[in-house]
């Protein structure tokens, strides 16, 4: 394969400055997929960020770079080369890494001398390229200090000294900002960066945290589940998140369920907004994301909808407030305090509600059941290794069914405790509920609920059967 | 405070069970049978040409040292495949070292006196091939096999424990600015087990310099623990010589551990002495 087959992920129409490139890259580990066909290319001199939450399969890529990963299936080239099978010794890359990873049987010198050691560079030559690092991540005179005698913040600079000192193209970071305290972290992060425009070279950082990511990147690539959601800079992430997924784990946001009859006109709470975008064509389902600082405050007749304030908290430079719209919880930022109970009106400009497609195409989950008996106006059938009888003395035993779960009628429980367990892929808060995603071996189940649960873990699924509505197939057809 | 109140009981253990020994052993080394201060002891072992008391000395101390080399060499790439493994089949390996500590261990050095015996499994093994049969009981190295084969477990579990210890990101690092599998062993691998392979030597050559059981019952040979075990229980009982010779082994063995201990530059390192 050339590199040219390669489609380029980053705005960037030319294939020029590419420093690695991902093509197809599948990992499993014991069965489970990690990595689920990742496509990314690294230009040159960039600071690039994976982020997502733990388990994404971030960390896995930045090992694939390293070389201490195969990929299952998939490419990894360094500009034109195939380096799938490079040891890490050979890969012109250093790693920073997750909790340092430094040499506690020598000193700060001898850490950050170790790969110009290895190279059997001249003593001189050492000793000037050592002095030169310690200067540029401020520790001067810490040269004969043993490892354990160093502060969190200290460790962590020795270790990119020691990373840096070797002139790598390319220095990949895992989350390493993760065990310091808030505020060092902030001052470090700004000094990455420095270092990083300084220095030159490509930068790959793995980081869960999206504040972090949004204050130093070039370049951020959003993942879930081992899948690419978004790349792109820092601002276009946050403002046209590519899905709900991203809207919520970026910033804050009101991701709420909408409907698009036509173009350019989107309808929630109760109001036909006007918009900037097209609708889909295949679907009038949509999700809509609102910035908590893009909604207006006015007073209730001049809103284009109304709602009465629940909760005000000072946040410093902006009140944070909560806002009862119907149903609907809405999250806004405002530099002018309401009084909780106060009726206020809010209006949106059509450049600040971004249009979604839905991580779910449908309202309720469908699924097509293929065996099932009929006795006594009950239909019992088989599913995911659980049976459920339905009351239903319309079906005969010709029909073919389909089965519809009402979303607020499948709990979420304790792994074993339910009919059966899946993996729960995504939830996403949507002003009033939360979205949940599971996913079993043969289905995808969207399931709604007003509390929360740990994205990413198994859980159980309990199923109401008087929640189940059978549809004989036809008319299921004809919805299509 | 409270931890102090906690110790006494084992002062007085220490006290009955090592301080006073101890002591015995200076009085009886440094007096004759009468009880009056003397050196004599020192000097007949010093001059004795039959029993050679330092020719003893000198062949129990190369065995011990062959010995523990042996076991070295056995243990340390073990221990290192060991601590790569998984969890689960570390137990197990684990558990495997131990089992056979779990028997006696005369039974043990009787199980390999059968085994090496003129008409053993051994030898009768050799027969079927047409080979031999070979003199392997009452020899020095029937004596090695025997410490190597009980005190091997000493080495590897230190080596191992030590190892377990080092972390996998170290041996990336490692890699990851440029060394090769060698490059990281002898960099990063090797010092970080070395506590461990200096508590493995002193838990290996220590009992193996002063043991008694083995050489008499493998080697038919005096080593100087059946000698010092002669003088005290055998049947030319003499406390005063014993505790000599005693004496002696001990001041060896502790210089023998100090000059291992100066290798040992890691402060918080898992060593016995």
């Amino acid at each position: 394969m050339s590199l040219k087959d390669v489609k380029p992920q980053v705005g960037d129409k030319t294939a020029e400055g590419k420093l690695v490139t991902l093509t197809n890259i599948c990992k499993s580990f014991d069965n489970e997929e990690i990595l689920k066909n990742v496509n990314l290319y690294i230009k040159d001199k960039t600071f690039v960020t994976l982020l997502g939450p733990s388990g994404c399969g971030k960390t896995t890529i930045l090992r694939i770079i390293g070389g201490f990963e195969t990929p299952s299936s998939g490419e990894v080239y360094f500009g034109d080369t195939i380096m799938n099978d490079v040891p890490p010794h050979k890969r012109p890359v250093n790693t920073v890494f997750q909790k340092y990873a430094l040499f506690p049987h020598l000193n700060v010198f001898e850490n950050i001398a170790f790969g110009l050691r290895i190279k059997k560079l001249p003593e001189a030559e050492i000793k000037a390229a050592v002095k030169k690092m310690l200067a540029l991540v401020d520790l001067k005179g810490y040269e004969r200090r043993p490892i354990n005698k160093l502060s969190g913040g200290q460790q962590q600079r020795v270790a990119i000294a020691r990373a840096l000192v070797n002139m790598p193209k390319l220095l990949l970071l895992d989350e390493p900002l993760g065990a310091l305290d808030l505020k060092l972290r902030k001052d470090m992060q700004l000094e990455l960066k420095k270092i990083q425009q300084q220095a030159n070279i490509t930068f790959i950082y793995v980081t869960h945290d999206q504040e972090e990511a949004l204050t130093m990147s070039d370049i951020i690539v959003v993942m879930k589940s081992g899948k690419i959601q978004q790349i792109g800079t820092p601002q276009d992430i946050y403002n046209e998140p590519a899905n709900a997924f991203v809207a919520d784990f970026i910033g804050e946001s009101n991701i709420i369920d909408a409907v698009m009859t036509e173009n350019k006109k989107v309808t929630f709470c109760g109001h036909e907004f006007d918009c900037v975008d097209d609708r889909f064509e295949d679907t009038t389902l949509v999700d809509v994301v609102v910035r908590p600082e893009d909604v207006d405050v006015t007073s209730p007749e001049n809103g284009m909808v109304c709602g009465v304030v629940e909760d005000s908290v000072f946040k410093g430079v902006h009140y944070e407030m909560t806002v009862k719209c119907g149903e609907y919880y809405w999250l806004i930022h405002s530099t002018d305090s309401q009084p909780v109970g106060a009726t206020i009106g809010m209006s949106l400009d059509p450049d600040c509600i971004h249009i979604m497609r839905k991580m779910f195409p449908t309202t309720e989950t469908h699924i097509d059941i293929d065996e099932f008996t009929v006795e006594d106006g009950k239909v019992t059938f088989t599913l995911e290794d659980s049976e459920f009888t339905v009351d239903d003395a319309s079906v005969s035993e010709d029909d073919s069914l389909s089965a519809v779960f009402e979303p607020f009628d499948i709990q979420i429980t304790a792994e074993n405790e339910g009919d059966f367990n899946g993996y729960l892929d995504s939830v996403i808060y949507k002003s009033y509920y939360n979205e949940m995603i599971v996913i079993t071996d043969n289905n995808r189940w969207l399931v709604k609920s007003y509390s929360d649960e740990q994205v990413g873990t198994t859980v159980g699924v309990k199923i109401n059967p008087q929640a189940i509505r059978l549809e004989k197939k036809e008319a299921a057809q004809n919805e299509v | 405070m409270k931890s102090k109140r906690g110790f006494y009981p084992y002062a007085v253990w220490m006290a009955i069970f090592v301080i006073v020994p101890l002591g015995m052993i200076l009085y009886y080394s440094f007096t004759n049978a009468g009880g009056s201060f003397t050196f004599d002891n020192f000097i007949r072992i010093f001059t004795s040409k039959k029993p050679d008391y330092m020719g003893i000395l000198l062949t129990s101390l190369r065995i011990a040292l062959i010995s523990t080399l042996i076991c070295l060499v056995l243990a340390y790439p073990f221990a290192y495949i060991m601590s790569r493994m998984t969890e689960k089949r570390q137990r197990t390996m684990n558990l495997l070292i131990m089992l056979p500590m779990w028997m006696n261990f005369l039974l043990r050095i009787y199980a390999w006196m059968m085994l090496l015996e003129e008409n053993g499994l051994i030898n009768r093994l050799f027969g079927l091939i047409g080979f031999g049969p070979i003199q392997m009981i009452n020899t020095e190295g029937a004596v090695i096999i025997g410490m190597v084969y009980n005190f091997l477990p000493f080495m590897v579990l230190p080596i191992y424990s030590v190892m377990a210890k080092i972390e996998q990101n170290l041996i990336e690092a490692s890699q990851d600015l440029g060394g090769n599998m060698l490059q990281t062993f002898r960099r990063v691998i090797l010092p970080l087990s070395l506590p461990g392979v200096i508590t493995g030597i002193t838990m290996v050559f220590v009992p193996a310099a002063s043991t008694f059981v083995i050489s008499q019952s493998l080697g038919n040979m005096m080593m100087i623990g059946d000698t010092i075990e002669m003088f005290f229980v055998g049947t030319s009982q003499n406390f005063n010589i014993g505790s000599a010779l005693s004496l002696i082994l001990m001041v060896i063995i502790l210089i023998s551990m100090a000059i291992m201990n100066h290798f040992d530059k890691d402060e918080d390192g898992g060593n016995l002495i």
